[in-house]
């Protein structure tokens, strides 16, 4: 039943759109949360997903899980698409595939104990009966790094990396194969959330996990992914393999985002690649390539482009030149020509590369 | 001693919380000095006490159940701990800014930007209306804020993160501020916005002789704009340098377990270092250097686990607490209320004079 090349989570065309009512309910028009996205995750691997705040990467994870309805698009979990199953079927499905949140505060109920916590999920899918389960729960607690001693213990007893274990426990006690990591370390301290890192890290050696890493953190992504793809306003942008991505950045955006990262070298203060205005709204996101309003490449490129080909956007400042085409057709995921697994959506890059 | 060149120096501040399970030591006993038009970055975990210095600074503590127990807060050497409440009021918000880090639960949702920059200004500068309206557009400008003409009639949910974010500084530079201090500027913002929001504030310090004081967590940010850096641990100073020394050669083991377990663009590892253990919590420090349970070197050391080292110069402009750091035990004994300072090129004084103004901020606790 497994995928041949070992794909175990497969996503074509992905789209989730939240409707937007007027004063007087009438409709006009959604968020774009999700835009047409593509993605795989091979087994016992991890695919990282970075992109600012507002660009859909937490909103594709939810609607991997089925925990937010997908508007449009195909959801494959190991060769079966989740669309149509039902019952038991989905439910087994579902079992197979989990999450662990970015807050541990609020994603632990602080009125049950740890062990209620984390036989939740066996108790949901009938895993084991009662009298087994608390052998369970302190096995789980010490694949995790806790003590067996805390079963009895109230979240709030516990510091933010404690909590995120229990939360990873949690996610495990169903055996799943697939977990999507919702930014699991961004609220914690950098010394804790290396122990998580590492932790996250030696689970999936020990029981193959396949990983939906969500995070900003390109550094952290970069350290940790075997896959990365970079989401802007509901798409994605660019994707390629870590090493490749992180050597050769080739789409615009992800050139200006990993120029803004700090290096963490006082002797390096960069001269960064300035990423002008802010991200649009994916209410009304702008025509073509979403990113051509802040694109330097464009603006460079257009230039030099005889009047025809270029389009003038007038907003609060300065007006901005960019290629004609840039504003008006919206680019596809393409291969570079050298290194196939290595994708990108950017139109002035994939006509002179 | 009184250093001139130093605006602002903090000796031995001690800031202490009463609370129901018992006495909390939130700063205890901490030292450092800024320069004028220079970057001074505190940095640390959260819980580490950063936080409450700055407020100390401030004098935003709330009391009860807070107090300043002991300790000199010298702004331009006059003792900030002694002065009146309108006095201090004067200062807060005027030659002292402040901006932190939630943009949005600083700003008031139901008053236009324009009018919260306003206030600031008529606060603590002799201007007309119409004069401080002109005043707020020109410091909206200087924010990089475009079309500030229309912004300034725009509420504060009208603007993205780091536009409001932006606003802040502006009102900040409303009261001309020698001092601003950034508690966690940008931790709320992308990285693309906090590169434009890192840039602005390098930007005044340069072109105003403003000194900053950045409270963070994130060694990346201070690498990036810090001269002198603080490492703070436990409610005290860990380890004080010039940013270069500081990350070429950290010496306190606390320092070096941080710099390992941070993920750098570009240097793929296979596994994390980690710091082993969580922080500790205030009402149960462990004895001794607060560090030693966590510490690879000092675990168990007799020395570590029964006396508390304090800051020593182990090296010219290196200042580091910690027994087992080279040069610690043969560095001169310091008096722990001298503020210790990194060598960095010196920088003139700034003497332009500045008009009292009064506060734009947060309430006040007395």
């Amino acid at each position: 039943m497994s995928d041949p090349n070992g794909t175990i989570l497969r996503v074509r065309g992905l789209k989730t759109h939240f409707p937007l009512r007027g004063g007087l309910l009438r409709r006009r028009g959604a968020v774009r949360a999700v835009d047409g996205v593509d993605l795989d995750v091979l087994r016992g691997q991890t695919l990282g997903l970075v992109g600012e705040s507002g660009s859909g990467k937490t909103t594709v994870g939810r609607t991997v899980l089925g925990l937010i309805p997908a508007t449009a698009g195909q959801i494959c979990f190991d060769g079966q698409d989740l669309a149509g199953l039902r019952g038991k079927a989905l439910k087994s499905a579902r079992r197979r595939m989990q999450i662990i949140f970015q807050d541990p505060v609020s994603s632990l109920d602080p009125r049950m104990t740890v062990s209620q916590i984390i036989s939740e999920p066996i108790v949901a899918n009938r895993l084991l009966p009662r009298r087994r389960r608390g052998r369970r729960v302190a096995e789980l607690l010490e694949l995790v790094g806790l003590s067996a001693r805390y079963v009895n213990r109230y979240p709030h007893e516990f510091s933010g990396g404690q909590r995120q274990r229990i939360g990873i426990a949690r996610a495990l006690a169903s055996q799943p194969e697939f977990i999507v990591c919702d930014e699991p370390i961004s609220a914690l301290d950098v010394s804790i959330a290396a122990q998580i890192l590492n932790l996250l890290s030696d689970l999936q050696d020990r029981l193959g996990l396949s990983y939906l890493f969500i995070a900003h953190n390109l550094a952290v992504v970069e350290h940790f992914a075997d896959e990365v793809a970079v989401m802007y306003l509901g798409k994605i942008v660019e994707r390629a393999p870590s090493l490749s991505l992180y050597a050769r950045p080739t789409h615009p955006y992800t050139q200006a985002l990993l120029s803004a990262v700090p290096k963490g070298d006082p002797e390096q203060r960069s001269a960064k690649l300035r990423l002008p205005g802010e991200t649009p709204s994916p209410i009304d996101p702008p025509t073509g390539c979403a990113f051509h309003p802040r694109c330097a490449l464009t603006r460079q490129m257009a230039q030099d482009l005889p009047m025809a080909q270029v389009h003038t956007i007038v907003g609060d400042g300065e007006p901005v030149r960019v290629v004609r085409r840039c504003a008006e057709q919206t680019p596809q995921l393409q291969s570079l020509p050298d290194t196939p697994p290595h994708c990108h959506a950017c139109l002035l890059r994939q006509e002179y590369p | 001693m009184n250093d001139d060149r130093a605006l602002l120096q903090v000796r031995n501040l001690k800031t202490h919380f009463h609370t129901e399970d018992g006495l909390v030591r939130a700063v205890d006993g901490v030292n450092f000095r800024i320069r004028p038009a220079e970057c001074f970055a505190l940095v640390g975990e959260s819980g580490c006490g950063k936080s409450v210095t700055a407020f100390s600074i401030l004098r935003l503590i709330p009391c009860p159940p807070g107090q300043i127990a002991d300790g000199q807060i010298l702004f331009e050497g006059r003792d900030l701990l002694t002065l009146s409440g309108s006095r201090m009021r004067q200062v807060r918000g005027g030659q002292i800014g402040m901006i932190f880090q939630e943009p949005m639960s600083s700003l008031n949702p139901v008053y236009t930007v324009g009018w919260q920059i306003v206030e600031a200004i008529r606060l603590h500068r002799r201007l007309g209306g119409a004069a401080a309206r002109k005043l707020a557009i020109e410091l909206l400008a200087q924010v990089g804020i475009s079309a500030p003409a229309q912004r300034i009639d725009e509420y504060p949910h009208q603007l993205s993160g780091g536009m409001r974010q932006r606003v802040m500084i502006a009102i900040a530079l409303a009261g001309q501020p020698k001092l601003l201090i950034a508690d966690e500027p940008t931790t709320a913002l992308d990285v693309t916005i906090q590169a434009q929001i890192l840039e602005l504030i390098q930007g005044l310090q340069r072109g105003r002789d403003l000194s900053v004081m950045l409270i963070t967590h994130d060694l990346a940010v201070v690498a990036e704009v810090a001269d002198t850096v603080a490492v703070m641990y436990a409610s005290k100073l860990a380890e004080l340098t010039d940013v270069r020394r500081l990350f070429a050669d950290p010496l306190h083991p606390y320092t070096q377990g941080l710099f390992r377990s941070i993920p750098r663009l570009g240097q793929k590892a296979d596994r994390l270092q980690t710091i082993p253990g969580n922080v500790p919590s205030p009402l149960a420090f462990p004895s001794g250097c607060k560090f030693h349970p966590r510490c690879p070197i000092g675990h168990d050391l007799p020395r570590c686990r029964a006396e508390e080292p304090w800051l020593r110069e182990v090296a010219p402009g290196h200042w580091a607490a910690c027994w087992e750091c080279p040069g610690y035990q043969t560095a001169p004994q310091t008096d722990p209320s001298e503020p210790p300072s990194a060598t960095i090129s010196p920088t003139p004084a700034r003497d332009a004079p500045t008009a009292p103004a009064p506060a734009a901020g947060p309430r006040e606790h007395a």
